[in-house]
């Protein structure tokens, strides 16, 4: 099992930016980068190689599952495992995000201490 | 793994700060988008508004907010099914937005986090009088009416002219419900807006609306914060008062009786646990030769049985319950392990209600048994009870008499017998109609069991007269309890503004042991009554008796 250090968040709100830095790189001891939009990630990810995408499902511009879909293109990030932020929590849409190749879905408000035991939960449940 | 030490605590705090200090930005954004809006704008401004109460809606809560995210997630999903359908939010909805973004507005200026709406303890049977009824209203007087009329009920009331003033009180103490004005000063819908903060407490507290009108999209924005009653200007007081008994449930139902009939001791205990785990008081019997016996003892709701038993059926059980009489309207539930259709026929032919087929999911067991046994209680209750008032029946009432007077010799205590009369009732019926009679009637009655312990049985006599068993009370403790009601209940005004009226009652008091009959104490309590109307009514009197002898002087 492949063990999660590396995670790239991709988050157009310089507020959640600044508590999701805190809340991955303070609270859960990972190396985070943050990208402020779909196409800053496209650019960046290759060269930070992550080991898992945290991705904004709203953003404007290029939004979050467009930006897994360029992401998936990529060719060292075909199978980079990616997990969806958003305020949407009803079911069907979750169902949605989740067909989309993600694999899982954190709702927002997420609490900035509990966000890298969501994280890693879904991660073991996925690698383990 | 989650590290709480000092510096990420406050390297936390400084990013809330941070938030809180960007919070009136924000909102002021939101607010400029709903002017646009408001003005005339196009879908874009729709859809704008949206993206912004979308952000707000996940960010909000990490950062101690939960209460304007919970807001700002209810505005994003109005705008959105509204985008998504094209439609233009016309006056009553751009208000309704606008109490929204007043009620976040609101939010941004309290506390965060765990300073907000505390939770509501849940409502205890027997708290009573600790009940707290939250009033939001503008018009002073009104305000004074409600309080009064809650007060006189045995409820503790607080009272705000306005969503700022209530908010101000979130710390203190929760009311256990809320009645709010849907106007108020701070716009023609806040009260909406405010129930929408309530909404968002971690246990939303009941919410009921008075209004001068009585349209459906006034109805409608109340609905839609979940408002569970709306009342409308000029208020009919006895549904208000019934709605906050019912939503502070006052109404305890006591838990349902069921009696579980298997010869299989292992699978009628497992029944058992599932029927008490939801609440209900059960009792088992393997032996369906001791059926009879069990429900002699203690008359159940209902009779959850298996059809196949060693010796006689199920059916043949359910044959001899209904030879009688006292049980002809008990329900009789099946459990069977076969799905025949024949024998579910037998079965029904011989009075079953119900026919469950094992095995059986423990919900729908629990679901068929308890909506069986409350249809069962409804009935009974309609047989015993009158039906405008829900008190016991004359005959009822007659009875309880003679039971508690049994109790009261036995264990030597002492018992009241009161009756209560309307003054000059037939001239209310005569001036104010029916219908304002039928009120002051409900009134009295709802006065009664507000004022009444639990273990006091009131029943109507029919007409206006009224009477009540007070077990385990002296002459002196009625008196007062009595002359409490008559007071409070002269106090209470009917009808519309400008033909208001108040009606008075006339009571009449007999006791035990001082009278050791019961004929004989309901003569005595007709002959006080009669002395009470004599002496000029609006008064209480004690059976002439006991007056004579000087006993409780």
């Amino acid at each position: 099992m492949t063990v999660l250090q590396k995670i790239m968040y991709v988050e157009d709100e310089p507020d959640i930016q600044a508590v999701a830095r805190l809340a991955l790189e303070a609270v859960g001891g990972f190396t985070v980068r943050i990208c402020s939009s779909g196409p800053e990630a496209l650019a960046v990810a290759a060269g930070f190689s992550p080991d898992l995408i945290l991705l904004d499902v709203m953003m404007p511009g290029m939004d979050g599952p467009s930006t897994l879909q360029s992401l998936r293109a990529l060719p060292d990030l075909s199978a980079i495992p990616v997990i969806f932020l958003t305020a949407k929590v009803q079911p069907a849409e979750i169902a949605q995000l989740k067909s989309l190749g993600a694999l899982d879905v954190i709702a927002k408000p997420f609490d900035p201490m509990k966000l890298s035991d969501q994280v890693r939960e879904i991660w073991a449940r996925s690698h383990g | 793994m989650a590290d709480t030490s000092p510096s990420l605590q406050a390297s936390l705090a400084a990013i809330r700060e941070a938030y809180a200090a960007s919070l009136p930005d924000k909102l002021a954004e939101l607010a400029t988008l709903y002017q646009a809006l408001s003005a005339g704008g196009d879908l874009q401004s729709l859809q704008q508004l949206r993206a912004a109460a979308h952000k707000l809606a996940g960010s909000a809560g990490t950062f101690g907010y939960d209460e304007l995210g919970n807001i700002a997630r209810r505005l994003e999903h109005a705008l959105r099914d509204w985008v998504a359908v094209g439609h233009w939010p016309d006056q009553k909805e751009l208000a309704v937005l606008g109490s929204l973004l007043e009620a976040m507005h609101q939010q941004s200026r309290r506390k965060q986090a765990a300073s907000t709406i505390p939770c509501r303890q849940p409502v205890a049977a027997s708290a009573g009088e600790n009940i707290l009824i939250g009033i939001v209203e503008d018009d002073t007087d009104l305000a004074h009416e409600l309080a009064v009329v809650l007060t006189s009920f045995g409820y503790r009331t607080q009272t705000h002219a306005s969503v700022d003033s209530a908010c101000s009180t979130f710390g203190d103490e929760p009311p256990d419900a809320w009645v709010l004005d849907l106007a108020l000063p701070e716009g023609p819908m806040a009260g909406a807006g405010l129930a929408m903060i309530l909404k968002s407490s971690p246990v939303p507290p009941p919410v009921a609306f008075i209004s001068a009108r009585s349209d459906f999209k006034a109805r409608l924005a109340a609905a839609r914060t979940g408002g569970s009653g709306y009342f409308v200007k000029p208020l009919d007081q006895a549904s208000l008062v019934d709605w906050v008994d019912r939503v502070t449930h006052r109404h305890e139902q006591p838990p349902d009786n069921i009696l579980v009939v298997d010869d299989d001791v292992e699978l009628a205990s497992y029944h058992a646990e599932l029927l008490r785990a939801a609440g209900m008081q059960v009792v088992q019997e393997s032996n369906p030769h001791h059926v009879m016996e069990a429900l002699s003892k203690k008359m159940p709701d209902l009779i959850l049985m298996d059809v196949y038993m060693p010796e006689c059926s199920g059916i043949e059980v359910a044959a001899v319950i209904r030879q009688q009489e006292a049980y002809l309207g008990l329900p009789i539930v099946y459990l069977s392990s076969e799905s025949d259709i024949d024998q579910q026929q037998a079965a029904m032919q011989v009075g079953a209600d119900d026919f469950l087929v094992k095995p059986i999911v423990p919900e729908q067991l629990v679901a068929a048994v308890r909506q069986r046994a409350a249809r069962a209680r409804q009935l009974n209750l309609l047989m015993s009870t009158d039906s405008l008032t829900g008190l016991l029946k004359h005959v009822k009432i007659k009875e309880q008499l003679v039971v508690e007077m049994t109790r009261a010799r036995r264990s030597q205590t002492s018992l009241a017998y009161v009756l209560f009369d309307l003054d000059h009732f037939k001239h209310i019926n005569d001036t104010y109609g029916h219908l304002s009679g039928d009120k002051v009637i409900k009134t009295l009655a709802h006065l009664l069991k507000k004022r009444l312990r639990r273990s006091d049985s009131i029943g109507r006599y029919g007409g206006e007269e009224f009477a009540a068993v007070l077990p385990e009370c002296s002459l002196a403790a009625a008196r007062d309890v009595v002359e409490d009601i008559r007071l409070r209940f002269s106090e209470l005004r009917f009808g519309q503004p400008g033909a208001e009226f108040s009606v008075t009652l006339s009571a009449g008091i007999a006791t035990f042991p001082d009278i050791g009959d019961a004929e004989e104490i309901f003569r005595a309590a007709d002959k006080a009554l009669y002395v009470a109307k004599e002496a000029g009514r609006n008064c209480v009197c004690l059976a002439p008796a006991l007056v004579q002898e000087g006993k409780h002087e």
